[in-house]
């Protein structure tokens, strides 16, 4: 007889498993909603101060625009700031306060002495939490991170959406971030066996993953190049302007301060740019390379979380009470 | 399936860090019995059940339960409930919720007798778990342990956070469940005055090794107390495989082994037979001394007791 006959089907030990973590779910899936309807009403106010200021449909290279992008932001400015903020360091952690407790828990309570001991059978109980918990997270971060990347869209008037706050807001790159945090609070706590570290852990880690993906961000394709001959603002198409540099006449690069000292000041440097052979050049990502780029860093922040997910199973199979 | 053993280990040894849990444990518990381990704190007696119940594995020797099976596969979990020491479960969730994560997660389950056993008790359904008296969450952790239908129940203290009502209740919900169904049960125990009405086979452990093993009516039969005078002491001593020797002035109090028989004693010694209780205290107070089924090797000559 294989082991197969006798442990329960794999989808009652999800049932069990939606049991087990239902008041867990409900408190998530309510302090989501509140967040949501938050976000409803304040970009709401946030969107309809946009319109009357007009700034959203006017060229931004004209100085009547740019005045009126400003009384947008001096009105609603800090408030997209510090939203923008607090998800782009701390957006992650709704994983540590969802995934810490999962494992820890069991364990700071005693449960697991039950729950290792019912023929499915630890392994398949743990598994059927992770995805569980993980799944319905995954659904109700995706859900949360569209409104919130409209209710930050504002921001991206000028920036584009390659600006960080912009980018780490949208569903896909939130969504990975969350749920590699989840994964790594869920090791951490079957490991440490104490939520309130794993949670630390998490927490921590939100940070740190944000950081780490913003620094290759860059670097997931190939930049495409420009050469230009003027110091004026060029990018006009919201592309990601990464680095510049200048050649002299000879192919020779140089740093643009060092531009600066050769024409004296702004005037003497873009004179000679534009008439004395120099030319600047800047590497960037276009602005359709957008949502390829979510896409990337989606895969291998769910990629990771996959994997850490798989070493927190086996660190149960192989681990004693 | 019929099995002769539900717990048979051989040098069965558990070391956390440094220190050894169990150490050379050596044990074959026959089937189709209530029986109760008896220790002190720190002998083992968690460690023990842990090993028989798959949440940890042993650092040397082996462990089967219910015949040849291993503890923690999928064919032991199937027929071994396991009730963990202060009964934890799930503070937050209902105990109708209990019940259906208990029905999804086996495959045999019989909620109804959970149900009805729970009804009997006046334990709400529909409270939480977290909000229910101890003696009710122990009762609620045995109808979970006792729906699976198991061949052999594991009880970690059971009784040692329940007032003595509640552990009448409980122990009487456990041998009307043995008694129809047949089950084997090994429970650990504090409450060595309330063994004789509930277990008919002992384990005594002591710093982690098996002292005493045997049916109680045996172990009973087995074992005599004799009283007599202190001068003729050693002369008896000598003759008989000594358990316990409390020398007192002019009296002396020995509890040797007999092998079922009246111990060879005449003139002014007296004896009688003991309790369970004073049985068990007396090999807890001598940590050598063992009493043990089967044939041993060679006994280190400090240790104060020959085989029958």
């Amino acid at each position: 007889m294989s082991s197969t006959t006798i442990a329960p089907p794999r989808s009652a030990v999800l049932r069990a498993a939606g049991l087990r973590h239902r008041p867990a779910l409900r408190t998530l899936l309510g302090v989501l909603a509140g967040l949501i309807l938050v976000l409803a009403v304040t970009g709401y106010y946030v969107h309809a101060g946009l319109d009357r200021s007009g700034a959203a449909e006017c060229d931004m290279a004209l100085r009547t625009c740019n005045e009126r992008w400003k009384e947008f932001r001096r009105e609603y400015g800090t408030g997209l700031m510090v939203g923008g903020n607090v998800v782009y360091f701390l957006g992650g952690a709704l994983g540590a306060f969802v995934g810490a407790p999962l494992l820890a828990r069991e364990f700071e309570h005693g449960t697991v002495r039950f729950a290792w001991t019912q023929g499915a059978g630890r392994t398949r109980w743990t598994v059927g939490g992770l995805v569980v918990v993980g799944s319905t997270l995954a659904v109700a971060t995706a859900l949360t991170a569209a409104v919130l990347n409209w209710w930050i869209a504002p921001l991206a008037a000028t920036g584009g959406r390659f600006a960080p706050l912009v980018f780490a807001s949208a569903p896909p790159a939130l969504l990975g971030r969350v749920l590699l945090v989840f994964a790594l609070s869920a090791l951490a706590g079957a490991v440490l066996r104490r939520t309130l570290v794993a949670v630390g852990i998490g927490v921590a880690a939100s940070v740190v993953t944000t950081l780490v993906a913003e620094s290759l961000r860059f670097h997931y394709r190939t930049p495409f190049e420009d050469t230009v001959h003027t110091l004026a603002q060029t990018s006009l198409d919201h592309r990601w302007e990464g680095s510049f540099w200048v050649t002299d006449p000879a192919g020779n690069r140089l740093g643009l301060d060092r531009l600066y000292d050769l024409g004296g000041d702004y005037y003497g440097a873009q004179k000679l740019l534009s008439d004395g052979g120099y030319s600047l050049h800047e590497s960037y990502q276009p602005a359709d390379r957008y949502w390829p780029f979510q896409f990337i860093e989606f895969g291998w922040t769910a990629l990771l979380a996959v994997a850490l997910c798989a070493a927190a199973v086996w660190w149960v199979r192989r681990r004693a009470v | 399936m019929a099995v002769d053993t539900v717990i048979d280990c051989a040098g069965l040894g558990k070391r956390y860090r440094r220190s050894w849990a169990l150490r050379d444990c050596r044990l074959a518990v026959p089937a189709g019995h209530v029986v109760a381990l008896v220790g002190p704190n720190g002998a083992g007696k968690t460690t023990l059940l842990s090993l028989a119940a798959g949440l940890s594995l042993p650092s040397e020797g082996a462990l089967t339960v219910l015949g040849d099976q291993l503890p923690g596969s999928p064919r032991a979990l199937d027929r071994i409930g396991f009730v963990a020491q202060n009964a934890s479960l799930y503070p937050g969730l209902p105990v109708r919720d209990l019940l259906a994560m208990g029905r999804h997660l086996n495959r045999r389950w019989d909620g109804d007798r959970a149900k009805a056993h729970l009804e009997g008790l006046g334990i709400p359904l529909d409270r939480r778990y977290g909000r229910l008296s101890g003696g009710q969450q122990a009762q609620v952790s045995l109808a979970l342990a006792l729906a699976k239908r198991p061949e052999l129940l594991l009880l970690d203290e059971p009784l040692a956070s329940l007032d003595p009502l509640a552990r009448h209740d409980f122990m009487a919900v456990l041998l009307t469940a043995v008694a129809e169904d047949g089950l084997s049960v090994m429970f650990s125990s504090h409450a060595v005055n309330e063994l004789e009405q509930s277990c008919d086979y002992l384990v005594v452990l002591g710093g982690g090794r098996v002292q005493v093993a045997g049916e109680v009516d045996d172990l009973l039969g087995g074992h005599r107390m004799l009283t007599g005078p202190t001068v003729e002491a050693d002369d008896v001593a000598d003759r008989l495989p000594v358990v316990r020797d409390r020398r007192a002035g002019a009296q002396s109090h020995l509890l040797v082994r007999t092998g079922g028989v009246d111990a060879p004693v005449s003139g002014e010694w007296r004896q009688q037979r003991i309790g369970l209780e004073e049985l068990v205290l007396a090999y807890l107070r001598e940590p050598t001394a063992s009493a043990l089924p089967g044939p041993r090797g060679a006994l280190p000559p400090n240790e104060k007791v020959l085989l029958p």
